[in-house]
């Protein structure tokens, strides 16, 4: 899906640090900007409903998900270890994933617990059959 | 989803559930001869009500079912039955433990993955310890809110066709009332689809689905890949991206920031409004993916009361 193509992704993050005065990127990463563009780009869709898409596909089983069907627009492709990353830019602490290389403030199960019982909360959420 | 082969004992009662299963929508009986019968939700006040006497009945066809509120969960149904076979359920399951460092799925919409993290960084931050930041807590706690409000407003299927026809949307509720073992046909009933949760749908088994969706939001990953923005909107993705940067920041410079988020936030629904107003029947349009919810609102209603039940539009 392409409509737009006047913004670089290197761009973009040239002018997110711009923004936050760091254009030499001592006190955000490149890598991080990046992070925090992509995630400020799914956060704009779900405020405005954007990128309505046509998804064709044939059923072969009676029940299906959108979430795992070849090629669907909506499948599920961030992990845990994605979001330990941004949390750990978050609260300025290296950026490892799943390993904790960190101060002694947290620990990697500090955040495994917190995603999971937070996972659970928004599932028992009605009409969020996951 | 979708949980299959659950075995039968005849004559019993209760059937129990793993721990992974956190909630049931629906229950079909399906013995090894004879039709399948999905069940009526209800409960012991029902049952007691209006199937007396209960205790006393034979077993034979279950007809309704009920979840225990005590732990473990387990559903309860009215008649036992009287022959082996399976039942198959329409479940919320918990989704596989995190285990790092080994990358496991969240099994949440991508664009919806903000709102975990935000209810995380929440806890993080709330609780005693040397990291302890109220006021970022709070401001995590409410980010968490807002998401989950959004979440269940999202319009993540609008349209739909079958066979390149449109097609109605009607949620498992209603189905079950109004074309009873609609599911005995897989290949035949409608047509249409039939709605369940977020992502979770029932389609003709054999026919050519056609779906309009929200799609995830299109994430560039290499530097010469385009940022799928348009310039008019360019300024209003950078205040969020700036925003979520000064989070790290804290204190006075992080509270400054949230001016930008506002003003991000203001104009989204600005814009959200403007696609609206494109259509003449947008609000139904968006609406149509909470069907399920709607249908089941005597069971969904006490834990959620924001959102608008069918009978109060």
């Amino acid at each position: 899906m392409t409509a737009y193509s006047w913004l670089t992704f290197l761009t973009a993050r040239q002018q997110l640090a711009s923004r936050l005065a760091d254009t030499g990127n001592v006190f955000w990463t490149d890598t991080e900007c990046g992070i925090y563009v992509c995630q400020a780009l799914r956060m704009f869709n779900v405020l405005t409903f954007t990128w309505k898409q046509d998804f064709v596909f044939n059923s072969s089983t009676l029940w299906n998900s959108l979430a795992t069907l070849t090629n669907s627009p909506r499948i599920r492709t961030l992990t845990d270890t994605y979001c330990y990353t941004l949390m750990e830019y978050m609260l300025l602490e290296p950026p490892t994933g799943g390993t904790w290389s960190g101060t002694s403030q947290f620990t990697i199960n500090d955040f495994s617990t917190a995603l999971r019982r937070n996972a659970a909360n928004i599932k028992l959420q009605p009409d969020v059959a996951f | 989803m979708l949980l299959s082969n659950v075995a039968i004992v005849p004559n019993t009662r209760r059937t129990y559930l793993p721990d992974t299963v956190i909630d049931v929508e629906r229950v079909r009986y399906i013995p090894v001869t004879g039709n399948p019968n999905t069940l009526y939700r209800d409960d012991t006040v029902a049952q007691e009500f209006y199937e007396a006497p209960l205790y006393q009945l034979g077993s034979g066809t279950p007809e309704t079912f009920m979840l225990t509120s005590e732990p473990p969960l387990a559903w309860d149904v009215d008649i036992t039955p009287n022959l082996p076979g399976t039942y198959e359920a329409v479940v919320l399951k918990s989704g596989a433990a995190f285990s790092p460092p080994t990358a496991t799925l969240l099994n949440i919409p991508d664009d919806f993955a903000w709102v975990l993290i935000w209810g995380a960084m929440a806890d993080l931050l709330g609780r005693e310890s040397e990291a302890t930041d109220r006021l970022r807590a709070a401001y995590c706690l409410r980010r968490y809110q807002d998401g989950l409000n959004l979440l269940l407003k999202t319009p993540w299927i609008m349209l739909a066709k079958v066979n390149n026809a449109a097609t109605d949307m009607p949620s498992i509720a209603a189905m079950d009332r109004y074309a009873p073992e609609w599911d005995s046909t897989p290949t035949s009933f409608g047509p249409c689809i039939v709605i369940g949760g977020i992502d979770f749908l029932a389609a003709p088994t054999g026919s050519g689905i056609g779906a309009t969706v929200l799609a995830n939001a299109p994430v560039p990953s290499l530097d010469a890949d385009y940022v799928q923005v348009s310039r008019s909107n360019w300024d209003v993705v950078l205040d969020l991206a700036q925003a979520y940067a000064t989070f790290k920041m804290a204190g006075a410079e992080f509270q400054s920031a949230l001016e930008l988020e506002a003003r991000a936030i203001q104009a989204c629904s600005a814009e959200n409004s403007r696609l609206k107003s494109m259509g003449s029947f947008s609000d139904i349009l968006v609406q149509r993916g909470q069907a399920q919810d709607r249908n089941q609102e005597r069971y969904n209603d006490a834990r959620q009361k924001s959102q608008p039940s069918e009978g109060t539009k």
